[in-house]
């Protein structure tokens, strides 16, 4: 007969499972209870079967060699259903039994007496049986069969011991597991907190009312004491430390014991040793403990070499104005030298010409040094020039930004000079109402690009060439960058006068 | 040019530049004297009263410069015009004597004896 249905019931074998017993060695406690069973009910054969759904094996036998059996020669599988014990008399005579194997072939068993093997939850699992090689017709006395079922109860007890045991060293060697690597992980912290260069400390806030008081230090690093100065700072206040620390460092640990919003500043320590600190703070722990951890660097060095810098251009700015200073001296000197050399040549309109164009050079000068002498923008230059005519507002400047070397900062501006000087004294602004029109472009791209700039008199009267052999003719022709680019065309309205020149050009230094 | 007879103070400590705007502001009817220092201009104003404009450095050798000069002449002698000149930055509105008129270096000399034409008229 084929085992039952509930042979192979997905419960009945989890609960088998969940004991882990399949397949381990021997235990005393088992091999005890089938002793027992062997003695209490005179069989020859004593058996602790687990039924799995392809076999059944036997966690402890007397007088039984195989570990194991197919299903086929199990008459375990038959106890599975049985409410209470099963005991067949004549095996040989039973329709679960006949065709056995076991019993129509060696050992040729003939007497079955089983008690199921009931997990908790009531799966039953396997089955403590005890075999004759004879029948028995009379089966089991009744205190061979509540022997037998009391032992079938002590196997459980051991199953779920045994089971609790393994659970227990699972969840202790889980725990160790934890704890070790608990453990690795405080140690490397530990090794961090002792290794950085940084300083670190956590402190503890004390509050008068909402005030911060003071603090004390709960942890300090090695560093701590060379960052700071102070010595075995741990379990000390700060005020018996360093009590003219300045207030805002109580304020700011507070503020971040009180909200948890950590602050990244920079401050000036006068008590540790005149030092400015670069500091990171934040709450650790229980917010109740109003702990602090501090990680700080002194940041004295960064400060003085700012410090140094900011005096090299201090120095470099004075040197600039002392400079420009010198310069204007010597303008001024090379003016009065051209004006006593020529002042009995006639021409006091030469002279007075040749002292404008010093004073346009002289501004441009300005301009530049203000600058450290690498470069100007072009508005720059023509806010030096034009501005200094009486009839400034008659010009209407317009264009983009454009960087200007220092070559061409001074050669635009004597050019832009000469313009103004001619329309004052002959073009647009000689007359009222007459205005000039400044504006430039940059044209092409890519290295290739070309400063356009137009000068266009309105409303003035009918100009003609001047005359080409002048200084300030010959200066116009020489263009922006001092090599052309210039178009001159005298229109009704006034001079119209187009410049072109190289962008990179104008930028060289 | 009813004027011309007024007298400058010329103070500028660079001969050469003092040379010439005595000799400018001479060409141009004004009777000028020079001194190369605070104290050389203080020792020409107590001495004569009739200075009508100074014309002075701001940079100039020995304790006191061209503002202290132009603050202590708006003092002692308040009808005095004063005209300022540097190579430095233009100084600030509060450090000019009220009235007075600053060129930054170089100046054109036209531009300052019409300035002093002003002044004296």
């Amino acid at each position: 007969m084929p085992p039952p249905d509930y042979t192979f019931d997905a419960k009945r074998l989890a609960a088998l499972d969940s004991y882990t017993v399949l397949d381990t060695p021997a235990e005393p406690g088992f091999d005890d209870i089938v002793l027992l069973a062997t003695q209490i009910c005179e069989a020859p054969v004593a058996l602790v079967s687990l039924v799995a759904s392809d076999r059944q094996w036997f966690k402890a036998r007397i007088g039984f060699e195989p570990c194991e059996t197919d299903l086929e020669s199990s008459v375990c599988v038959h106890a599975l259903v049985e409410p209470d014990l099963l005991v067949i008399p004549d095996l040989t005579r039973d329709a679960r039994s006949r065709d056995n194997p076991l019993v129509t072939g060696a050992p040729f068993i003939r007497f079955y007496a089983g008690a199921p093997l009931r997990a908790p939850d009531g799966e039953v699992i396997g089955s403590l049986c005890v075999l004759d090689d004879a029948p028995r017709p009379a089966g089991l006395t009744e205190t061979q069969a509540s022997g037998l079922r009391a032992l079938a109860r002590q196997v459980m007890s051991q199953l779920e011991l045994r089971r609790a045991v393994a659970d227990r060293d699972r969840a202790m060697a889980l725990g160790r597991t934890h704890d070790r690597r608990r453990q690795e992980s405080e140690d490397e912290y530990r090794q961090l907190f002792e290794a950085i260069e940084a300083g670190f400390c956590i402190v503890e806030m004390r509050f008068d009312g909402d005030r911060p008081a003071d603090y004390r230090f709960v942890e300090v690093n090695p560093a701590f004491a060379g960052q700071t100065g102070l010595e075995d700072a741990r379990g000390k206040w700060m005020r018996e430390l360093a009590p003219g620390h300045e207030q805002h460092w109580f304020d700011i640990y507070g503020e971040v014991a009180a909200t948890g919003t950590p602050a990244r500043f920079e401050h000036f320590a006068r008590e540790l040793g005149g030092r400015w600190f670069n500091v990171h703070a934040f709450r650790v722990g229980d917010p109740a403990k109003r702990r602090v951890g501090i990680l700080f660097n002194d940041d004295t060095d960064r400060k003085t070499r700012e410090e140094l810098k900011r005096e090299a251009e201090e120095t470099q700015a004075l040197l600039n104005r002392e400079l420009s200073h010198r310069m204007k001296n010597m303008f001024a000197m090379v003016q009065a030298i051209a004006t006593q050399t020529l002042r009995d040549a006639g021409d006091r309109q030469r002279v007075a010409t040749f002292v404008d164009r010093v004073q346009a050079l002289s501004r441009a000068h300005d301009v530049l040094i203000a600058r450290n002498w690498r470069s100007a923008t072009l508005t720059e230059v023509v806010d030096a020039v034009l501005p200094t005519f009486s009839t400034a507002n008659s010009f209407a400047v317009s264009g983009p930004p454009v960087q200007l070397g220092p070559r061409a900062t001074l050669s635009v501006s004597l050019l832009l000079f000469e313009l103004a000087t001619n329309a004052v004294k002959y073009g647009a602004l000689s007359v009222d109402g007459g205005h000039v029109d400044v504006h430039w472009t940059i044209d092409g791209s890519g290295g290739a690009e070309t400063l356009v700039l137009d000068w266009r008199e309105r409303d003035g009267p009918a100009v003609s060439l001047p005359d080409h052999t002048g200084f300030g003719s010959k200066l116009l022709r020489l263009g922006l960058a001092g090599t052309g680019g210039a178009e001159l065309r005298f229109a009704e309205t006034g001079l119209e006068a187009r410049f072109e020149a190289s962008l990179a050009r104008l930028q060289q230094s | 040019m009813t004027s011309s007879t007024a007298v400058v103070l010329v103070v500028e400590d660079d001969p050469l530049l003092r040379l010439s705007a005595v000799e400018e502001v001479e060409a141009a009817g004004f009777e000028v004297l020079g001194a190369d220092s605070s104290a050389a201009a203080m020792v020409v104003l107590v001495g004569r009263l009739d200075v009508r404009i100074v014309f002075t450095d701001i940079d100039l050798p020995g304790g006191m410069g061209g503002l202290e000069l132009a603050a202590v002449i708006r003092r002692r002698w308040p009808p005095i015009a004063i005209i300022v000149t540097s190579g430095h930055v233009r100084p600030d509105e509060g450090e000019l004597p009220a009235g007075s008129v600053f060129f930054p270096k170089p100046y054109g000399m036209p531009k300052v004896i019409a300035e002093m034409q002003r002044m004296a008229a």
